[in-house]
């Protein structure tokens, strides 16, 4: 990892830690603009991007008081794709809100940080894990994933028959599936 | 898992089964915890690497949801901390003198109703830089066995922490500008000198690596369209905005979206 990264990183996390409220605001004035920005621009407002900043910056902080953790990007850049998942996160919400999904119950604010960071582990676990497979896997599972058809899958990447493609599919999730398997962090998170 | 369940369990997912084959799938589900992984570990992919979904976790009373919802309720102080960041951030500047304060209110209204249009697209503009312009996406400045390594450690170095004026002195003194540089060395100096509003400079290194010839290059237009949003001049950004997402250059995508939020 880019030492600078870390030496960074480590001053804005041990300013978390500490609630150092100098660096804190630093850290408020420079990375809020574009959280709201982000926000604003996908149905929020600015209320919910001030929660959303909150929520990620407090997550942050509990994870690495409890277990360390390593940011492998600059801390700006981790922070932004924390606050993107967690707003991506706020919007789901409210649509299960909406149909009424049975898996939904009104959790208390604690409790839901607290699976916020559980789902936050599992998201960096897939994410870093389809960066190890063939370029050619990746391209077919995003396409998937993007819910492009099999028909379209299949002119994309050149392939025969709709068979094959599927196939293809499957031998390139069947190897992301084994990787984040075999990834020692899938244990702790398998249960969930 | 064979292809045949794979697939079943992907028809389950999209909700294309019938009544009576969903029947099957939720029975097997409840006898074969096996299978019963295999459908939620594939709902955690879609759900995962969907744009738009995200993957909730179902078991909210496993002992590791409790063990943080602890340490965040350990977590007053920084709960406060953040509060007042927020509330200093949001906070309006600071009054001085009552007097000086209501003339320069006067004149400020006077001032407003002459430049309203120009004075809105110019907050809005600074929003839009701020926000996309994105330093953190760069490509490091060191790579094994360029010259000059620790010359563009340490600038790099001097630029993460925003030091724009002193990176720039040593990109100044310590690399030879008549050559040609690297499109990150253009990117990281050209970036510098817009931070700190050295705009004809700025504008001279995106221009320098846009005629490089090299394969980065398409970046400098980029980088131009966000200098000329912070020089206020929008139909300049727009023309090269424009042009972007016409030939699907570098960040035509984002190209496209800024243009939106310029209309």
């Amino acid at each position: 990892m880019n030492i600078f990264y870390m030496k960074n990183n480590l001053y804005f996390l041990n300013a978390l830690l500490n609630g150092s409220s100098k660096e804190i605001q630093e850290l408020y004035n420079d990375n809020f603009p574009k959280v709201k920005y982000f926000v604003t621009q996908n149905k929020g407002q600015i209320a919910d991007a001030e929660d959303v900043f909150n929520k990620a910056l407090l997550q942050i902080t509990v994870r690495y008081r409890k277990e360390k953790f390593q940011i492998t990007t600059s801390f700006e850049a981790y922070l932004f794709t924390a606050c993107k998942n967690l707003w991506r996160r706020e919007l789901n919400k409210s649509k299960i809100k909406v149909t009424n999904d049975p898996f939904y119950e009104p959790k208390d604010d604690n409790t839901d940080l607290a699976l916020g960071v559980l789902e936050q582990k599992r998201w960096e676990l897939f994410h870093e894990n389809i960066k190890l497979i063939s370029d050619n896997c990746k391209k077919v599972l995003n396409l998937f994933f993007a819910k492009v058809t099999y028909g379209d899958i299949m002119k994309e990447m050149n392939y025969n028959t709709e068979t094959v493609t599927r196939q293809r599919v499957f031998r390139c999730k069947t190897k992301l599936g084994e990787l984040i398997k075999k990834d020692q962090r899938y244990n702790s998170l398998r249960a969930l | 898992m064979n292809i045949n369940d794979d697939i079943l369990i992907e028809k389950y997912l999209d909700n294309t089964l019938s009544a009576q084959e969903k029947e099957i799938v939720v029975t097997r589900m409840e006898n074969d915890p096996i299978f019963k992984e295999k459908v939620s570990f594939e709902k955690q992919l879609l759900d995962t690497f969907s744009k738009e979904k995200w993957s909730f976790i179902e078991n909210t009373n496993a002992t590791s949801v409790q063990e943080y919802s602890e340490l965040f309720k350990k977590e007053g102080k920084l709960k406060q901390v953040l509060k007042e960041a927020k509330t200093n951030y949001n906070a309006p500047k600071k009054k001085t003198n009552f007097n000086w304060y209501l003339y320069a209110s006067a004149a400020m209204i006077v001032l407003l109703i002459a430049i309203v249009p120009f004075v809105n697209k110019s907050s809005s503009s600074t929003e839009l830089y701020a926000s996309y312009l994105n330093t953190t996406e760069l490509p490091s400045l060191s790579i094994r066995g360029n010259e000059n390594k620790d010359v563009r450690t340490k600038a790099q170095h001097l630029f993460e922490q925003k030091k724009y004026k002193e990176a720039l002195v040593i990109f100044n003194s310590e690399l030879d500008l008549s050559k040609k540089q690297t499109a990150t060395v253009y990117l990281y100096m050209g970036i510098a000198q817009m931070e700190i509003n050295q705009f004809e400079k700025a504008v001279h290194t995106f221009d320098a690596l846009i005629n490089s010839g090299l394969m980065d290059a398409p970046k400098g237009h980029w980088y131009k369209a966000l200098l000329y949003l912070k020089m206020k001049k929008i139909k300049d950004s727009k023309v090269i905005l424009n042009s972007i997402s016409s030939k699907k250059l570098y960040n035509y995508q984002q190209a496209n979206d800024l243009l939106k939020a310029l209309d």
